[in-house]
């Protein structure tokens, strides 16, 4: 909800958005992108805040893998980015 | 199907509370400390962090990220802030809090950026500035868990711009100085340290790094938190020294939108 610009932060500030959204905790999961095939925990993606929102883009290629967005009906989730997302137990950590 | 609606009421398990500033602490001239009570915390991991919501009169929103300074083990749930000059958030929490006001509170958020001494070490951590925060809840877990967090040997470089602004400067001190402590070690970017400074004097690279760090065959366990130009030189560095990206957790800050 910022009036500013975009600024680069990782997956690590989403964790509250994610949490919204995902009954596991999404920082952690393999993230496998649909542009490159790089697996990296959704914590290492590069975030860029947008107006209600964030995009969550591969560190490698800068494809948007993970999209969300406040809209009036709730949130909005694009994962077409994202090949595959999987979770990653406290235990296997 | 990849993309999905979420209906508002449905999905929220982290809930936001309402929390109250019990004290404040200064630290340095831009950082202060808040020690907040929170009803119905469930308890932590060193490394993790909040989101805090402030509300303006007009109904106008913030929202921010900030790591929990305080270890699993405190009493009381303590965010330590640094003023941003622009800040929507910051300036308020660092600059206008005090004992008794009010605000909301989620988390704890995220299971990437953490350790506990279960985790074993050796513990490598990278600190630029206010990113000594969460760095600093590990220490401090390390010290509570006594004898077992001897155990892991463990090392922090912090990075900040001159001596006025190392947060912890006397806590660290004390710390690296117990037995068994920590081997803590500063560098300043911005300032001409005084003589007889043991520290470095110059912004974080490679040889530094491997003077201060574990070798790669120790296998540590890394952790570099600061801005993100800062991260990003560090870890490159890191793996270019021949540590395995897989053990180099990393957490950018700065200036950003709520999410």
């Amino acid at each position: 909800m910022s009036r500013k610009g975009c600024s680069t932060l990782d997956g690590n500030a989403a964790g509250g958005l994610l949490g919204e959204i995902f009954a596991f905790d999404a920082t952690v999961a393999r993230t496998t992108c649909a542009g490159c095939a790089r697996i990296v925990a959704m914590a290492e993606l590069r975030v860029y805040a947008i107006e209600m929102g964030a995009i969550l883009r591969c560190p490698s290629c800068d494809q948007a893998v993970v999209r969300v967005a406040r809209t009036p009906r709730g949130l909005w989730l694009d994962l077409r980015g994202a090949s595959s997302v999987v979770e990653v137990s406290a235990e296997a950590r | 199907m990849t993309v999905i609606e979420v209906p508002p009421s449905v999905g929220r398990r982290l809930a936001w509370r309402q929390v109250e500033v019990v004290e404040r602490v200064a630290e340095t001239p831009r950082a202060t400390t808040l020690l907040l009570d929170v009803p119905g915390w469930p308890g932590h991991l060193a490394g993790q962090h909040v989101d805090v919501r402030l509300t303006a009169d007009d109904g106008y929103q913030a929202q921010r990220s900030y790591s929990i300074a305080s270890p699993p083990e405190a009493p009381r749930v303590a965010l330590t802030v640094e003023r941003l000059e622009d800040g929507e958030v910051s300036p308020w929490l660092a600059g206008e809090a005090r004992s008794g006001d009010r605000f909301e509170l989620r988390g704890p958020i995220g299971g990437y950026f953490t350790w506990s001494v279960a985790a074993g070490g050796p513990l490598m951590l990278v600190g630029g500035g206010s990113g000594v925060v969460p760095l600093m809840a590990m220490l401090r877990h390390r010290a509570a868990r006594g004898e077992a967090g001897r155990a892991v040997p463990a090392r922090l470089l912090l990075s900040s711009r001159s001596l006025a602004d190392i947060i912890y400067r006397e806590e660290l001190h004390r710390l690296g100085s117990a037995s068994g402590g920590p081997v803590i070690v500063h560098t300043v970017t911005r300032e001409r340290p005084p003589s007889g400074w043991h520290g470095y004097a110059r912004r974080i690279d490679a040889p530094m790094l491997a003077e201060v760090g574990f070798p790669p065959a120790a296998k540590p366990e890394i952790f570099v938190c600061g801005s993100t130009p800062m991260v990003e030189a560090v870890a490159e560095a890191l793996v270019g020294l021949g540590h395995a990206s897989l053990n180099v957790k990393t957490e950018r800050f700065g200036a950003t939108g709520g999410m």
